[in-house]
Protein backbone atom coordinates (compact mmCIF):
# COMPACT_ATOMS: atom_id res chain seq x y z
CA UNK A 1 0.00 0.00 0.00
CA UNK A 2 1.05 3.39 -0.91
CA UNK A 3 2.32 6.14 1.74
CA UNK A 4 -0.78 8.30 1.02
CA UNK A 5 -3.22 4.85 2.60
CA UNK A 6 -1.23 5.05 5.71
CA UNK A 7 -1.58 9.37 6.32
CA UNK A 8 -5.68 9.21 5.08
CA UNK A 9 -5.69 6.04 7.85
CA UNK A 10 -3.90 7.95 10.59
CA UNK A 11 -5.91 11.42 10.01
CA UNK A 12 -9.09 9.80 10.06
CA UNK A 13 -8.79 8.19 13.09
CA UNK A 14 -7.10 11.37 14.62
CA UNK A 15 -10.40 13.25 13.28
CA UNK A 16 -13.04 11.12 14.53
CA UNK A 17 -11.81 11.09 17.63
CA UNK A 18 -11.36 14.52 18.31
CA UNK A 19 -14.44 15.90 15.96
CA UNK A 20 -16.20 12.89 17.00
CA UNK A 21 -15.23 14.00 21.02
CA UNK A 22 -16.60 17.88 20.37
CA UNK A 23 -19.37 16.69 18.09
CA UNK A 24 -20.73 14.46 21.18
CA UNK A 25 -20.28 17.00 23.90
CA UNK A 26 -22.43 19.71 21.99
CA UNK A 27 -24.90 17.50 21.34
CA UNK A 28 -24.87 16.34 25.24
CA UNK A 29 -25.14 20.19 26.09
CA UNK A 30 -28.21 20.90 23.79
CA UNK A 31 -30.11 17.99 25.61
CA UNK A 32 -28.69 18.94 28.88
CA UNK A 33 -30.45 22.35 28.16
CA UNK A 34 -33.64 20.97 26.56
CA UNK A 35 -34.23 18.95 30.02
CA UNK A 36 -33.23 22.13 32.18
CA UNK A 37 -35.87 24.18 29.54
CA UNK A 38 -38.57 21.36 30.37
CA UNK A 39 -37.82 20.94 34.32
CA UNK A 40 -37.77 25.01 34.92
CA UNK A 41 -41.39 24.88 32.49
CA UNK A 42 -43.20 21.70 34.37
CA UNK A 43 -42.20 22.89 38.35
CA UNK A 44 -41.70 18.68 38.85
CA UNK B 1 -28.97 28.11 22.69
CA UNK B 2 -27.35 30.44 25.95
CA UNK B 3 -24.69 33.14 25.37
CA UNK B 4 -22.36 30.85 27.53
CA UNK B 5 -22.80 27.90 25.32
CA UNK B 6 -22.62 29.97 22.26
CA UNK B 7 -19.16 31.35 23.19
CA UNK B 8 -17.76 27.87 23.92
CA UNK B 9 -18.81 26.25 20.93
CA UNK B 10 -17.37 29.19 18.87
CA UNK B 11 -14.07 29.18 20.71
CA UNK B 12 -14.10 25.67 19.54
CA UNK B 13 -14.99 25.69 15.98
CA UNK B 14 -12.39 28.49 15.80
CA UNK B 15 -9.83 25.66 17.56
CA UNK B 16 -10.96 23.15 15.01
CA UNK B 17 -11.12 25.12 11.64
CA UNK B 18 -7.56 25.92 12.73
CA UNK B 19 -6.56 22.48 13.45
CA UNK B 20 -7.60 21.59 10.38
CA UNK B 21 -5.94 24.23 8.58
CA UNK B 22 -2.57 22.42 10.17
CA UNK B 23 -3.18 19.02 8.90
CA UNK B 24 -3.83 19.80 5.62
CA UNK B 25 -0.67 21.74 5.48
CA UNK B 26 1.06 18.89 7.07
CA UNK B 27 -0.55 16.45 4.57
CA UNK B 28 -0.18 18.57 1.05
CA UNK B 29 2.16 21.36 2.15
CA UNK B 30 5.57 20.35 3.41
CA UNK B 31 8.34 18.91 1.95
CA UNK B 32 8.94 15.17 2.00
CA UNK B 33 11.98 13.13 4.32
CA UNK B 34 14.66 11.96 2.34
CA UNK B 35 14.51 9.03 4.81
CA UNK B 36 10.91 7.83 5.87
CA UNK B 37 9.40 9.75 2.58
CA UNK B 38 5.63 10.58 2.94
CA UNK B 39 4.70 8.74 5.15
CA UNK B 40 6.67 10.88 8.17
CA UNK B 41 3.77 13.18 7.95
CA UNK B 42 2.32 10.99 10.62
CA UNK B 43 4.44 12.59 13.18
CA UNK B 44 2.61 16.32 13.22
CA UNK B 45 -0.60 13.86 14.58
CA UNK B 46 0.73 11.47 16.50
CA UNK B 47 3.69 13.44 18.85
CA UNK B 48 1.49 16.17 19.17
CA UNK B 49 -1.09 13.65 20.63
CA UNK B 50 1.83 12.05 22.96
CA UNK B 51 3.01 14.91 24.40
CA UNK B 52 -0.40 16.59 25.04
CA UNK B 53 -1.31 13.01 26.87
CA UNK B 54 1.36 13.45 28.74
CA UNK B 55 0.61 17.18 29.82
CA UNK B 56 -2.95 16.12 30.72
CA UNK B 57 -1.77 13.48 33.46
CA UNK B 58 0.30 16.39 34.73
CA UNK B 59 -2.81 18.82 35.11
CA UNK B 60 -4.72 15.61 36.46
CA UNK B 61 -1.83 15.28 38.82
CA UNK B 62 -2.27 18.72 40.11
CA UNK B 63 -6.29 18.66 40.09
CA UNK B 64 -6.04 15.56 41.95
CA UNK B 65 -3.64 17.08 44.80
CA UNK B 66 -5.56 20.18 44.97
CA UNK B 67 -8.09 17.82 45.92
CA UNK B 68 -7.18 16.16 48.09
CA UNK B 69 -5.13 18.85 50.22
CA UNK B 70 -8.71 21.66 49.87
CA UNK B 71 -11.64 19.05 48.49
CA UNK B 72 -14.01 21.14 45.64
CA UNK B 73 -16.90 19.19 44.46
CA UNK B 74 -16.27 21.18 41.41
CA UNK B 75 -12.67 20.85 40.66
CA UNK B 76 -13.22 16.24 40.69
CA UNK B 77 -15.74 17.50 37.90
CA UNK B 78 -12.15 18.59 35.67
CA UNK B 79 -10.42 15.65 36.90
CA UNK B 80 -12.74 13.40 34.97
CA UNK B 81 -13.01 15.35 31.78
CA UNK B 82 -9.30 15.70 32.20
CA UNK B 83 -9.21 11.97 32.20
CA UNK B 84 -11.30 11.39 29.71
CA UNK B 85 -9.70 14.04 26.89
CA UNK B 86 -5.99 12.25 28.39
CA UNK B 87 -7.53 8.41 27.38
CA UNK B 88 -8.53 9.43 23.57
CA UNK B 89 -5.37 11.76 23.06
CA UNK B 90 -3.51 8.52 24.26
CA UNK B 91 -5.48 5.60 22.08
CA UNK B 92 -5.21 7.96 19.35
CA UNK B 93 -1.33 8.12 20.33
CA UNK B 94 -1.20 4.34 20.03
CA UNK B 95 -3.32 4.23 16.94
CA UNK B 96 -1.39 6.74 14.95
CA UNK B 97 1.72 5.51 16.18
CA UNK B 98 0.70 1.93 14.86
CA UNK B 99 -0.27 2.98 11.83
CA UNK B 100 3.12 5.20 10.97
CA UNK B 101 5.08 1.60 12.82
CA UNK B 102 3.10 -0.69 10.51
CA UNK B 103 5.20 0.71 6.66
CA UNK B 104 8.08 1.50 8.73
CA UNK B 105 8.96 -0.91 11.23
CA UNK B 106 6.59 -4.03 9.44
CA UNK B 107 4.51 -3.99 12.33
CA UNK B 108 1.32 -2.76 13.84
CA UNK B 109 1.99 -3.91 17.32
CA UNK B 110 5.33 -5.21 19.46
CA UNK B 111 5.38 -5.31 23.54
CA UNK B 112 8.27 -2.58 23.19
CA UNK B 113 8.96 -0.20 26.48
CA UNK B 114 7.12 2.84 24.78
CA UNK B 115 4.47 1.10 23.68
CA UNK B 116 3.89 -0.85 26.46
CA UNK B 117 4.21 1.83 29.25
CA UNK B 118 1.61 3.90 27.09
CA UNK B 119 -0.93 0.90 27.05
CA UNK B 120 -0.34 1.25 30.65
CA UNK B 121 -1.26 5.03 30.57
CA UNK B 122 -4.53 4.31 28.44
CA UNK B 123 -5.79 1.56 30.85
CA UNK B 124 -5.09 3.97 33.97
CA UNK B 125 -6.94 6.70 32.41
CA UNK B 126 -9.82 4.04 31.90
CA UNK B 127 -9.69 2.96 35.19
CA UNK B 128 -9.72 6.97 36.51
CA UNK B 129 -13.26 7.01 34.27
CA UNK B 130 -14.19 3.79 35.78
CA UNK B 131 -13.54 4.56 39.55
CA UNK B 132 -15.39 7.87 39.18
CA UNK B 133 -18.33 6.34 37.59
CA UNK B 134 -18.54 3.50 40.15
CA UNK B 135 -18.17 5.33 43.02
CA UNK B 136 -21.26 7.28 44.33
CA UNK B 137 -20.89 8.51 47.34
CA UNK B 138 -18.59 11.95 46.64
CA UNK B 139 -16.50 11.90 49.81
CA UNK B 140 -15.28 8.40 48.66
CA UNK B 141 -14.93 9.15 45.20
CA UNK B 142 -12.96 11.87 45.83
CA UNK B 143 -10.17 10.59 47.75
CA UNK B 144 -9.85 7.87 45.96
CA UNK B 145 -9.85 9.57 42.35
CA UNK B 146 -7.77 12.04 43.62
CA UNK B 147 -4.56 9.27 44.72
CA UNK B 148 -5.16 7.84 41.46
CA UNK B 149 -4.39 10.89 39.57
CA UNK B 150 -1.51 11.16 41.40
CA UNK B 151 -0.28 7.27 40.69
CA UNK B 152 -1.20 8.24 36.96
CA UNK B 153 1.47 10.49 36.46
CA UNK B 154 4.16 8.05 38.00
CA UNK B 155 4.30 6.44 34.42
CA UNK B 156 4.78 9.80 32.18
CA UNK B 157 8.54 9.82 33.03
CA UNK B 158 8.40 5.79 32.71
CA UNK B 159 7.41 6.03 29.20
CA UNK B 160 9.64 9.14 28.68
CA UNK B 161 12.59 7.15 30.05
CA UNK B 162 11.68 3.94 28.51
CA UNK B 163 13.81 4.41 24.93
CA UNK B 164 16.59 5.05 26.93
CA UNK B 165 16.68 2.67 29.93
CA UNK B 166 15.44 -0.65 28.21
CA UNK B 167 16.58 -1.49 24.02
CA UNK B 168 13.50 -0.46 21.98
CA UNK B 169 11.87 -0.37 18.51
CA UNK B 170 10.92 2.85 19.26
CA UNK B 171 13.24 5.81 17.96
CA UNK B 172 15.11 7.39 21.08
CA UNK B 173 14.09 10.90 21.95
CA UNK B 174 14.46 13.32 19.14
CA UNK B 175 12.39 16.48 20.34
CA UNK B 176 12.91 16.65 24.09
CA UNK B 177 16.65 15.52 24.81
CA UNK B 178 19.42 17.25 26.10
CA UNK B 179 21.80 19.00 23.52
CA UNK B 180 18.75 20.31 21.53
CA UNK B 181 16.31 18.67 19.26
CA UNK B 182 17.62 16.56 16.18
CA UNK B 183 14.93 17.19 13.88
CA UNK B 184 15.44 19.54 10.94
CA UNK B 185 14.02 23.21 11.80
CA UNK B 186 11.52 23.07 8.43
CA UNK B 187 9.88 20.51 10.78
CA UNK B 188 10.03 21.96 14.03
CA UNK B 189 8.41 25.49 12.34
CA UNK B 190 5.27 23.02 12.03
CA UNK B 191 5.68 20.90 14.77
CA UNK B 192 5.49 23.61 17.77
CA UNK B 193 2.24 25.41 16.25
CA UNK B 194 0.52 21.74 15.97
CA UNK B 195 1.55 20.64 19.48
CA UNK B 196 0.24 24.54 20.54
CA UNK B 197 -2.96 23.68 18.55
CA UNK B 198 -3.39 20.05 20.01
CA UNK B 199 -3.15 21.45 23.63
CA UNK B 200 -5.35 24.45 22.69
CA UNK B 201 -7.99 21.51 21.54
CA UNK B 202 -7.30 19.41 24.48
CA UNK B 203 -8.05 22.31 27.18
CA UNK B 204 -10.95 23.27 25.44
CA UNK B 205 -12.62 19.58 24.86
CA UNK B 206 -12.28 19.66 28.55
CA UNK B 207 -13.65 22.61 29.40
CA UNK B 208 -16.72 21.16 27.29
CA UNK B 209 -16.84 18.05 28.67
CA UNK B 210 -16.69 19.31 32.36
CA UNK B 211 -18.87 22.37 32.35
CA UNK B 212 -21.18 19.37 30.64
CA UNK B 213 -20.78 17.54 33.85
CA UNK B 214 -21.80 20.38 36.40
CA UNK B 215 -24.73 21.24 34.44
CA UNK B 216 -25.92 17.34 34.82
CA UNK B 217 -24.59 17.62 38.21
CA UNK B 218 -26.92 20.43 38.95
CA UNK B 219 -29.44 19.20 36.89
CA UNK B 220 -30.22 16.18 38.91
CA UNK B 221 -29.44 18.16 42.49
CA UNK B 222 -32.44 20.32 41.31
CA UNK B 223 -34.80 17.50 40.41
CA UNK B 224 -34.43 15.88 43.68
CA UNK B 225 -34.83 18.99 45.63
CA UNK B 226 -38.27 19.39 43.58
CA UNK B 227 -38.96 16.22 44.03
CA UNK B 228 -38.46 16.57 47.74
CA UNK B 229 -40.44 19.52 47.72
CA UNK B 230 -43.23 18.29 46.02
Amino acid sequence: MSSGFYIFFAYSVGGIGLFGLAAQGVMVRRKLRQKQSVLKGSGV
Amino acid sequence: MQAVDRKQFGVGLFLMSVLIGLWCYAIFGVTTDKHQGDVYRILYLHVPCALTAFLFSFTLFLVSLKSLIKPDGSLLFYGKANAEVGLLLTVLTLATGSIWGYPTWGTWWTWDARLTTTLILALLYCGYILLWNSLPQEKMRHKACAVLGILIFIDVPIIYKSVTWWRTLHQPPSLMRSGGSTMSSEMLQLLYPSLLWMVLVGAWLIWLRATNHLIQRDLEHDILSQLEES
